[in-house]
């Protein structure tokens, strides 16, 4: 689970760091200097917190985000006022004088909601539904044809579509084929 | 140039794409580039954005001539499609040949690179015959003020726009092809084949995001705005 320090100030970011370390030191922390950089950074790391000043928290960077926003807790860097950030999107803030307390508290709160990590957990096996899905796609049938055959909604096998995806990492029907193929679940011919 | 190399070696393909080749000699990096009449500065910008992952100035970039751009996008399809794909196919033929029982599942999967190498040839031919041409004759017009009426006729039906919208995900597929080779293929004994072409694609993945990257951050916004002063901009127009 990455934590990600986005602020110009090297200062600032080392500082954040470090107090982060000293309550965990096996944390993941990312920093980025550069607000050119945060949107692919975030894409890239997939934090599940970010502290931030305002030169990377703004409306610009919130009203154009995709991912939707409860997913990443955003924490401002605040110099001053709260309200220079896309302020409604901040699930916290931090003051430049801010103790170690502070810090700690809001990784409390944040971290308690975020299971540490996932390994072990059994949600990637597809359901039995889901590998009926895939071997219609790995035939070749179109999602309204799946949904007709196995009495479903289009919109139902959308969001298996998305979880399938989810699961295995595989995007495109002809991976999905492969796949198909070497688990057996379907003949080659 | 040495010491770039010395620093971080998995820049020579980057560096090569220049035209650039080994033996530099004592020269700086700036002697090797006049050689090469390569521009140095946006040599270093390219090189550092590769350097690191992190760093991608496009404000910078914006200001080159798309000419350099284009010439460098051009020298990265060359290397993906004559050096990167054929490389990657000779690992998969030699897993297939030395490999038995699984021999069917690698089939599947140089089948299934093949179809991505389709995908991409057509991707790269689209862009080299129609979206690169047109760009070029559009900087041209832009800086000799001068606009052809061919062009500007052309600029009526057509804008970077459409094929921005259609410049898509080319990597899906070695998304797919990388998962299936890490979590779905049976375990057998060509182990250290499997890593190498597990690398190759990752690496090519990597270079390929980051060349889209130039296209849409940099290629396409300049051109957006060339459209715009060439729209309504006064240019003289040429009857040819
Ligand atoms: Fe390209
Ligand atoms: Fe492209």
């Amino acid at each position: 689970m990455v934590i990600l320090i986005a602020e110009k100030s090297d200062i600032i970011r080392t500082g954040i760091r470090y107090i982060l370390h000293e309550q965990d030191k096996n944390q993941i922390v990312k920093e980025i200097e550069n607000p050119d950089k945060f949107k692919r950074t975030i894409e890239k790391e997939k934090p599940f917190l970010v502290f931030g000043s305002s030169d990377f928290l703004n409306d610009s960077y919130f009203l154009g985000l995709k991912i939707s926003k409860d997913k990443i807790k955003y924490i401002g860097i605040c110099m001053g006022a709260v309200s220079q950030f896309g302020a409604n999107f901040l699930s916290d803030s931090i003051q430049i004088h801010s103790t170690k307390a502070d810090i700690f508290r809001i990784l409390q709160k944040f971290s308690t909601a975020q299971p540490r990590h996932d390994f072990g957990k059994k949600d990637h096996e597809l359901t039995t539904r889901e590998i009926e899905v895939v071997c219609e796609i790995a035939k070749g049938l179109t999602n309204k044809e799946i949904a007709d055959k196995l009495f479903l909604s289009t919109h139902t096998i959308v969001t298996h579509r998305k979880n399938i995806t989810r699961k295995l990492g595989i995007k495109t029907a002809s991976g999905l084929t492969v796949y198909a193929i070497i688990n057996n679940l379907i003949e080659i011919n | 140039m040495a010491d770039v190399i010395h620093m971080d070696f998995t820049l020579l393909p980057t560096i090569s794409r220049f035209g650039i080749s080994l033996g530099y000699g004592e020269k700086t990096v700036e002697e090797i580039c006049q050689k090469y009449s390569v521009n140095v500065d946006f040599f270093l910008e390219v090189i550092n954005s590769f350097h690191d992952k992190n760093y991608f100035p496009e404000k910078k970039f914006r200001a080159f001539s798309l000419k350099y751009i284009i010439d460098y996008l051009k020298s990265a399809h060359k290397f993906y499609l004559e050096y990167k794909v054929p490389k990657i196919e000779r690992l998969i033929e030699k897993l297939i040949e030395v490999s038995d029982l699984e021999k069917q599942t690698f089939l599947l999967l140089k089948n299934f690179f093949q179809e991505y190498v389709n995908e991409l040839k057509l991707h790269v031919k689209r862009e080299e015959e129609e979206v690169y041409p047109y760009i070029i004759n559009l900087e041209k017009s832009f800086l000799e003020k001068k606009i052809t009426k061919k062009l500007q006729e052309k600029l009526q039906v057509y804008t970077i726009g459409q094929y921005q919208k259609e410049h898509g995900n080319i990597e899906e597929k070695l998304f797919d092809l990388k998962n299936i080779l890490i979590k779905y293929v049976p375990m057998q004994k060509n182990n250290n084949l499997c890593n190498n072409i597990l690398s190759e694609l990752f690496k090519l993945e990597e270079d390929i995001k980051e060349h889209s990257e130039m296209e849409e951050r940099v290629m396409i916004p300049q051109v957006k705005a060339m459209e715009k002063a060439l729209k309504n901009g006064k240019f003289e127009v040429e009857e040819i």
